[in-house]
């Protein structure tokens, strides 16, 4: 562990300070540990990846094993702790669920399939996690979250039952949350795997695209507006990328809505300069949310809290001519087909999938052009890293980082994140 | 700008003759109203011109009578001349017959585009005018007088230059290859960490890491970053110098006198001045040798259209057709230049503005700027008229054409007659995102309140072009229309009534309040006010027209599509003072003979050229691919290069150098018999990441973690928590792990936790006795072991765990069941505390003991810490 004695004794004060009773950190060094994987290492692991202490029994079965890879699984997958479920990952992914990046969102679906996907795309699942509750539904692509047709819910008794239009059923799924399900419920086992296409009854005919038409992301993001917010939020939280960064004036701007003014406050440059470095990227990629929108009542219910997805296959949704009169010869959409742009210039560098086509019809196939980009994986990789090791990487971390991403890239353990969590435990477990 | 059929005349057919331009089609929605006829009376100065002569044979002349000769036969205006009794050639404001006068002047005004009447172009070219915008209003009555008979350009002749005047395409800078000159000019001051702050964020190794790299340590990516950022015609106008002018991350001027955004743009601007004087070695004075901005013709395998400029090559296109019948005061905002802004009405007397000396600022594509407090108003006087001749109907409209600058001003007046910020007849405002209108009534109070309001939630109102008329009637009140759309109106004319109690004292101003204090800040392009309600229909008319100056530009593809005489032409305008809109493009041949492809060819890949590159932003028609054949064009209106399903139907195009000056062309990737593959954007490299600092990589746990790792600790389950946890204590845990944002506050919301936790392990039998055991009432030793253990244990609190990231147990303890001694005590580093907790606590339960015991102990850095 490295910790620095000016920070240990400021750190020291600051508890001590705080409550009489609090008790402070000591940093005993001892010998060499006889063990393959110290305590320190286990603890540390088990800390990280579930927020719990772990018990005297996980601490001895995690330092048994032979590798610290091994010993994080343990962390992750055991019967006793399902923590890594039930509190790492949920609130790993609740800031991802509103435009407020509030860590303190309720328990919902978006979040729901954030931590099932993780349990599920697990492809090579522990054979010593014998939690007899829990029923594995994998292997999944963890880059699916964003186009897949699925939708994790929870046990349909005890609680309400899943409704398109209020988010009671994870409400009270959270409130019943207890360590590992028994009692109480598990993010772990109660999450059960089934279609959107199925369950949401206006996305039986398609539109289905993973946490995008989630009711909590809808919710979000396809809430009035233009739909655009779906395209920037997502960007945001799954390729660590806002606009600005992506900002390419270069690109053909014949996509641009008409809402877009071209002359804000009678300056063009502002449009040619900074409006059209974003929109000539994002609005032919956003074309792909043309059926979809999240329908509610905003004179009794202005924050849509009673509000559900729609979608209007082959017609495209009002929200996409708002304002058509701002500039006339702006592009009018007739349907949801989209193409991706930034493959070329700047942005060619977030390395976009070749086995991909880069244009499409539908939100789906636009949501995997993101999921398939580097920049998704390298986002969410060093997102688990951070939120694991609780720093950036450092010299020495680059290059299993780097191992990381490709890994979740291709090969056999693409799209496993659960196997990016682990192994990150173990890049930080200290000595 | 309806266009309903374009019908083609062949270059050669068409000598000098205006007349034959001359077309008419049918009428328009307003052509059809207003047929009455009246007498009017031209005041001139204190004497007044009375028509007493023949009345006109036909519609027409009895219209020319009303629109134009009433307007223009007066003394002191072109009738002083042209009249039988002075004698000056033409007679078109002969006073003894308007049949005559109408004869004379027909060959003199071009009805479908008057500002090509030859009255026109003699006033512009300096002919007795009789103010700055005499051309102006003469355009104006003749455009009316073609509205209301239905002549407005309702079809379009187009004139493309003869083969002899087709213009090629010249030779402009073009950005080096290398980032030589750009090492030696801008790269050091945005790589600059002692002055600028560029280098903080956009460069791969900042901890930011921002894009663009423009400020990357490796000056080939830096260079490749920064070329859309910089305008090789004007410094100023560059991404980099925007930037700064918006005060993004400026820095301050080491001599504290300028603000850091002033400061800042001034180095920038300095800064690309010196790339685009080629000062390669960075000794400031520009125009090294070495390589360079490059001055090339274009590749000789592009795909070059024929080249045009608007001044000279464009054709205008008629802005007629508007609903203006009943207008008495009218402002076009054309002349670009001067302290009036002239009333165009043809409504004696002239409602002239006198433009503030700062604050109001021409704009090159027609209207007045206000910003800075200025204000454009009209003399009480002739300011009255609008009482006098609104009166006299009792409803009118205000139509205005506008650019706010911002959606952020309050009670902004962009148009107002009043008399002081509290007593109006009429008032458009701006509040925020709403169109405020205030009218003065029976049922009002002497503001003209209450007010109609856009409703705020739509947010009508944006920063950019809008067409906005507020109408009154007397019965139905008042209605706010935008962009064509009626927005809002009185639900029941509450506020309807006579106007007879308008004050005839007060005065007509745009952007500000009569007295100054209630300044707007935006673009007003036409205003227009009407002693009548312009009718839902009538606003969708002048909506559709458009404001400004509109051409046709023609660009030469016959090289490649073999058919002489064949032109890609677009509706071109100046957009503002910074950009061109290039709309509506066709493919036509316009030979006179109505030929038609006979072989079918593809138009691909369009972009447009400006001086002699193509320019780098807004290529909207870069995409199109259309096929163009016998069997979908149309000898009279060609065919669309536009596909709505692919393309929008225009795009902007920045500003050069001006009107007169910019040269336009074209480019295809593919059209007629020509190909020509363009070259493959580079790949950018895919940024290396870049290692952070070490940093401690201990943390907090986060809120939930604080609440389940106790339940873990405790056996008690969450659930039993929760409600508390949710309502109570929740958002004021820790939600960030770095350990130096702990705050007490925190510390005693996890302290709370604790000890509800604890609360419930010591009053739950079965918890208690499954947790501890027996600690009865912690007399003796055993007891107090029992109680203590098991929660150190839990909390890998132990000396012999071999946990070097732990608390020492024997700490713990000795805060915990320590007997304080005089002397000899553990606890060397805290001689004061010297009881442990038990001890301070012996007078109280062992219930109330074990609770705190536990609480103290859960609360710790051994949870809390990660």
């Amino acid at each position: 562990m490295t910790i620095y004695k000016l920070q240990q004794r400021s750190l020291l004060s600051r508890f001590r300070t705080s409550s009489l009773l609090v008790v402070g950190i000591s940093v005993v060094m001892m010998g060499s540990s006889a063990f393959a994987i110290t305590a320190d290492q286990a603890k540390k692991i088990h800390d990280r990846l579930t927020g719990n202490l772990p018990s005297q029994a996980i601490l001895e079965q995690m330092m048994d094993e032979s590798e610290l890879y091994e010993a994080a699984r343990i962390a992750i997958d055991n019967p006793v702790d399902h923590s890594f479920y039930n509190v790492t990952l949920k609130n790993w992914a609740a800031p991802w669920t509103n435009r407020d990046f509030d860590a303190f969102a309720d328990l919902n679906d978006y979040i729901a399939l954030v931590i099932g996907y993780v349990r599920d795309s697990d492809s090579a699942p522990l054979s010593t996690d014998d939690d007899s509750s829990y029923t594995y539904e994998g292997p999944v692509d963890f880059r699916g979250i964003l186009y897949d047709d699925v939708i994790y819910r929870g046990p349909s008794s005890g609680i309400s039952a899943y409704s398109t239009t209020d988010n009671n059923h994870y409400v009270e799924l959270e409130a019943g949350v207890d360590l590992n399900g028994d009692p109480g419920f598990s993010l772990k086992s109660d999450l059960q795997q089934s279609t959107q296409s199925s369950v949401v009854a206006a996305l039986s005919g398609g539109g289905a695209s993973g946490v995008i038409t989630s009711r909590a992301g809808a919710k979000s993001f396809l809430i009035a507006g233009t739909n655009r917010a779906a395209f920037r939020f997502t960007m945001l939280n799954h390729l660590c990328l806002d606009m600005e960064q992506v900002h390419d004036v270069t690109r053909v701007p014949d996509r641009i809505r008409q809402d877009v003014a071209r002359s804000p406050g009678g300056d063009s440059t502002a449009f040619l300069n900074s409006c059209i470095g974003c929109h000539s990227g994002m609005d032919p990629m956003t074309q792909a949310l043309a059926y979809h929108n999240y329908a509610y009542d905003p004179e009794t219910d202005p924050t849509g809290e009673l509000g559900e997805i729609e979608y209007t296959s082959g017609e495209v949704q009002d929200k996409y001519f708002n304002n058509d009169t701002t500039f006339p010869p702006g592009f009018v959409t007739p349907n949801n087909s989209w193409a991706n742009y930034w493959r070329a210039g700047k942005n060619a560098a977030l390395d976009w999938d070749p086995g991909l086509t880069g244009k499409g019809t539908g939100a789906s196939s636009m949501f995997q052009e993101l999921a398939h980009s580097r920049a998704f994986a390298q986002c969410h990789v060093n997102r688990v890293f951070k939120t694991v090791c609780l720093r950036d990487p450092v010299e020495t971390d680059l290059t299993p980082v780097a191992g990381m991403i490709s890994d979740f890239m291709t090969g056999s353990r693409a799209g496993d994140m659960k196997h990016v969590f682990a192994t990150s435990a173990t890049l930080c477990a200290g000595e | 700008m309806n266009i309903t059929n374009i019908r083609l005349v062949p270059a050669l057919a068409l000598s000098a003759s205006l007349a034959l331009l001359v077309a008419c089609g049918g009428a328009t929605d307003s052509g059809e109203e207003g047929e009455t006829i009246q007498q009017q009376e031209v005041e001139d100065g204190d004497s007044t011109l009375v028509y007493n002569g023949p009345i006109g044979e036909t519609d027409d002349v009895r219209q020319f009578k009303l629109e134009v000769w009433d307007k223009l036969a007066g003394d002191d205006r072109c009738g002083a001349c042209h009249n039988e009794e002075y004698g000056q050639e033409p007679l078109f404001l002969r006073r003894d017959d308007i049949n005559l006068a109408y004869d004379a002047a027909v060959p003199l005004i071009n009805k479908a585009v008057p500002v090509l009447s030859r009255l026109v172009e003699r006033a512009e070219n300096g002919h007795n005018p009789w103010n700055a915008a005499a051309a102006d209003f003469i355009s104006t009555v003749i455009s009316n007088w073609a509205t209301v008979t239905g002549a407005s350009a309702t079809e379009i002749i187009l004139i493309p230059p003869a083969e002899d005047d087709l213009k090629t395409v010249g030779v402009t800078a073009q950005f080096p290859i290398e980032s030589t000159l750009y090492e030696s000019t801008i790269y050091p001051l945005v790589r600059d960490t002692a002055s600028a702050n560029c280098v903080f964020c956009h460069s791969e190794e900042s901890e930011l890491r921002q894009q663009p790299f423009f400020a990357s340590s490796n000056a080939a990516t830096a260079y490749s970053a920064a070329r859309t950022l910089i305008d090789l015609e004007n410094a100023v106008s560059s991404r980099f110098v925007g930037r700064m002018q918006e005060g993004h991350n400026a820095w301050s001027d080491p001599d504290g006198v300028m603000t850091n955004s002033q400061y800042s743009t001034q180095e920038m601007t300095a800064a690309i001045n010196l790339f685009l004087l080629n000062d390669l070695n960075g000794d400031g004075d520009g125009d090294d040798p070495g390589e360079g901005l490059v001055s090339e013709p274009l590749p000789v395998e592009w795909l070059v259209s024929s080249a045009s400029n608007i001044a000279e090559d464009g054709q205008i296109a008629s802005a007629g057709g508007r609903v203006q019948r009943d207008v008495i005061a009218l402002y076009q905002f054309k002349q670009g230049e001067g302290a009036i802004a002239y009333d165009l009405s043809g409504v004696d007397p002239q409602l002239n503005l006198d433009l503030s000396p700062t604050g109001v600022d021409w704009v090159g594509s027609w209207g007045l700027r206000f910003s800075d407090n200025g204000k454009a108003q009209g003399s009480t006087g002739n300011s009255e008229k609008l009482h006098d001749l609104i009166r006299t109907t009792g409803e009118y409209s205000v139509e205005a054409w506008v650019v706010p600058a911002n959606v952020t001003q309050e009670e902004a007046r962009i148009v107002t007659y009043s008399g002081s910020n509290t007593e109006r007849n009429f008032a458009l405002m701006q509040n925020l995102y709403d169109y405020r209108f205030l009218s003065r009534s029976e049922n009002s109070d002497g503001n003209g309140m209450p007010l109609l309001n856009t409703p705020s939630d739509d947010e009508v109102l944006q920063a950019t072009l809008q067409h906005v008329v507020t109408t009154y009637d007397p019965i139905e009140g008042r209605s706010i229309y935008v962009n064509g759309e009626l927005i809002v109106s009185e639900d029941d004319g509450a506020n309807a009534g006579s106007i007879n109690d308008w004050d005839d004292g007060f005065v007509l101003a745009i952007g500000n309040e009569v007295d100054s204090a209630d300044d707007w800040q935006g673009t007003i392009r036409l205003l227009a006010i009407h002693n009548r309600v312009l009718t839902t229909e009538q606003v969708v008319t002048n909506f559709d027209v458009g404001v400004g100056q509109k051409y046709f530009l023609f660009f030469s593809v016959s090289e490649y599509v073999g058919i002489e005489r064949s032109f890609i032409i677009f509706e071109v305008e100046q957009y503002d003072d910074t950009a061109y809109l290039f709309q509506n493009p066709i493919f036509k041949i316009i030979d006179g003979s109505d030929t038609v492809p006979a072989t079918s060819f593809s138009i691909e890949g369009m972009r447009i050229g400006i001086n002699g590159k193509e320019a780098a932003i807004g290529q909207a028609f870069a995409n199109i691919n259309i096929e163009v054949s016998g069997d979908n064009y149309d000898v009279e209106s060609g065919i669309s290069l536009v596909n709505p399903n692919l393309a929008p139907s225009g795009t902007i195009i920045g500003l050069e150098n001006g009107l007169t000056n910019d040269l336009f062309f074209l480019t295809f990737e593919e059209i007629g018999s020509g190909s020509f593959t363009r070259p493959a954007e580079d790949v950018p490299e895919v940024v290396a990441p870049v290692a952070a600092d070490a940093k401690p990589d201990i943390g907090l746990r986060l809120f939930d973690e604080i609440f389940q790792n106790m339940s873990a600790i405790t056996t008690v389950p969450s659930t039993s928590i929760y409600d508390f946890y949710v309502t109570e204590i929740r958002r004021s845990l820790p939600s960030a792990t770095i350990a130096t944002g702990f705050l007490a506050s925190q510390q005693s919301a996890v302290t709370q936790l604790s000890l509800a936790y604890c609360t419930e392990l010591v009053s739950n039998a079965g918890l208690r006795i499954a947790y501890f055991g027996d600690y009865g009432d912690l007399s003796t030793q055993g007891e107090i072991d029992n109680l203590i253990d098991p929660l150190m244990s839990r909390m890998l609190i132990s000396d012999a765990a071999a946990l070097n990231v732990s608390p020492a147990a024997v700490d713990v303890r000795l805060r915990l069941d320590n007997v304080g001694v005089s002397d000899g005590n553990a606890l060397t580093n805290n001689p004061e505390e010297f009881d442990g907790l038990l001890q301070v606590m012996s007078s109280n339960t062992a219930s109330a003991k074990a609770t705190a015991v536990c609480t103290s102990v859960l609360a710790g850095a051994a949870m809390l810490m990660q």
